[in-house]
């Protein structure tokens, strides 16, 4: 019998398997097509205080392997989310983590004391790395001050997982790491979508409106396996690694170079159980390679 | 919704790049509508990552119709599947077409744009619902169906050149009919390229018909999660006038349509 429970901080998931924010909506579309109970956690897609209509059209376009997109954090708001999404989540079986983000720090925290008096979650990702918004998300992960300030507000409000989800696109995701660290989090998540642009060529128009966006899928699994490796080797809190991966190679891979947890992200628009065959062959790794906990195997990497 | 591996039961070239795919996807077939479509995964040999989502064009007991034009890499790969092959769709997807109670059906398809409006011809067929199926592509050798089936259809044909059916747009056939009957009670389902269901619009509203338009974008998820396909309704709301293309359509009011938004 493998355990494949982890802890992150304060947080305990049944296993490391958790999807995406962003990429499985409030939980609900997927569990028609299979059962999310068995999901290590749902991690919603990004909340804000007020709703976002989000960006105008092209929204997304695929490029070799993956995709671009630069929706542009649309969300129905936190009075919403908890009034008609919380209520449903809660149901599902599984660990919740809410995703939020703001325009200004204080809004961070707005959405942190709003949710702050209700059950049915476990764990705040703080999204300071949206590639795709003006003034603001990459903006504040980008810099250290207003990382450390967002983090600590936060941490000063709940006794919940606090868990900052880094952006790759900085000179040195260490330092970042190091500021949310030093703020108080418990864990982090890395990496968000890696900045990119596709061209039509006929009317030399970028493919998405916002010219960038967010670039996601398998060809980033090896920037985010560097970029969590940086991290891994600057803080000692728990890491929740992501980009790319699609199967249970690819989790193996994050887990061994210093995840506890993994996320699946694009990969559910194309296999929407591609988390459940991952949960499997975790377990399956680990019997034959004799672990009586995936626990044990994160961060052996052997690189001097 | 669901997801289902099935099988190709049959691929049939029609002209050039339009083929014909039939799934055997008994759970989609079953629940399918018209107006809707299905996500298909794109065989792993194109080197792409995205399903690739496709209207249904009709169903014949536990087999799904598709009406495919060869456009690019996805769809490229998907020509090249074999009878027995493996077939992994997510459907059936889309908000159910509000079809109105009594009056006639005028359909009217460009290229490729056929595809929804053959299944909604078949539904109306089997209720005995009176439907006029107008069809237009640039050529002969463009046309998206077979000439067998656009006779067995009754489709009104024309084309761009003159090459087979009415010479001109399908638009100039569609006022050309409106003239000659005073169809107070029709409604116009429309699909096909942008300045096609624009034109019919404008006939439309001329006429004071409903006219419903059935959109295409590309797509994440297909199932209202990734919301990639956003489309902005010319009218604002508490959603700021976003709908997706995937959930809340395909099929439109084409009055709400923004058409300079379209692409």
């Amino acid at each position: 019998m493998v355990d494949l429970s982890v802890k992150l901080g304060p947080l305990t998931l049944k296993n490391p398997v958790l999807v995406a924010s962003g990429t499985f909506g409030y939980g609900l579309e997927y569990a028609e097509l299979f059962d999310v109970s068995k999901l290590g956690g749902i991690i919603v897609k990004t909340i804000t205080p007020r709703p976002r209509a989000g960006n105008p059209a092209p929204r997304i376009w695929e490029v070799a392997g993956g995709m671009i997109n630069s929706i542009g954090l649309a969300n129905v708001g936190v009075d919403a989310f908890i009034a008609e999404k919380l209520p449903a989540l809660m149901g599902l079986g599984t660990t919740v983590l809410v995703n939020i983000a703001g325009s200004t720090v204080e809004e961070y925290w707005e959405v942190v004391e709003k949710l702050e008096p209700h059950e049915g979650f476990d764990a705040y990702e703080i999204n300071i790395s949206c590639p795709n918004v003006k003034d603001e998300g990459m903006a504040f992960g980008s810099n250290c001050a207003a990382t450390e300030e967002i983090v600590k507000g936060i941490r000063k409000r709940t006794k919940r997982a606090v868990i900052p989800k880094l952006t790759p696109n900085v000179t040195s995701i260490g330092d970042i790491a190091r500021a949310c660290e030093a703020a108080g989090a418990d864990a982090l998540s890395l990496i968000n979508t890696v900045v990119g642009m596709a061209v039509d060529v006929p009317t030399r128009q970028p493919k998405i409106a916002t010219v960038t966006g967010g670039y996601s899928g398998p060809p980033i699994k090896p920037i985010a396996l560097a970029k969590l490796h940086e991290v891994h080797r600057a803080v000692k809190l728990p890491l929740i690694g992501l980009g790319g991966i699609c199967n249970t190679q690819d989790a193996l891979e994050f887990i061994i170079t210093g995840a506890s947890a993994v996320q699946v992200g694009t990969m559910n628009y194309v296999q929407p159980k591609a988390t459940l065959e991952i949960i499997e062959g975790l377990r399956e790794f680990c019997t034959s390679e004799k672990l009586s906990r995936i626990g044990d195997l994160v961060g052996t990497l052997r690189a001097d | 919704m669901t997801q289902e591996i099935g099988s190709v039961r049959e691929i049939r070239k029609i002209r050039l790049a339009i083929f014909r795919l039939f799934l055997d996807l008994p759970a989609i077939a079953k629940a399918a509508k018209p107006g809707q479509f299905l996500h298909l995964l794109t065989p792993s040999t194109a080197g792409i990552l995205l399903r690739r989502p496709f209207s249904i064009a009709g169903v014949q007991g536990s087999v799904v119709d598709l009406l495919i034009r060869i456009i690019g890499t996805g769809t490229e790969a998907i020509s090249h599947f074999a009878v027995g092959d493996p077939a992994d769709a997510i459907g059936p997807l889309g908000a159910e077409v509000e079809r109105g109670e009594a009056g006639i059906h005028l359909l009217v398809g460009g290229g490729i744009g056929a595809a929804p409006l053959m299944f909604m011809q078949d539904e109306l067929k089997r209720a005995g619902r009176e439907a006029t199926f107008f069809l237009g592509a640039k050529t002969h050798a463009e046309f998206p169906l077979a000439d067998e089936e656009i006779r067995a259809r009754g489709v009104i044909a024309c084309t761009d050149d003159g090459s087979f059916g009415q010479a001109g747009f399908v638009s100039k056939s569609l006022e050309k009919y409106l003239k000659r009957h005073a169809a107070a009670k029709a409604r116009v389902f429309s699909c096909g390229p942008v300045p096609m269901m624009k034109e019919v619009s404008r006939i439309c509203a001329k006429y004071s018909l409903p006219h419903q338009v059935s959109l295409e974008n590309r797509m994440g998820c297909g199932i209202g999660i990734c919301q990639g396909c956003a489309l902005k309704l010319n009218k604002s709301d508490d959603r700021g006038g976003y709908r997706l293309i995937c959930k809340d359509g395909p099929v439109f009011n084409a009055a709400d349509i923004d058409w300079s938004l379209i692409y």
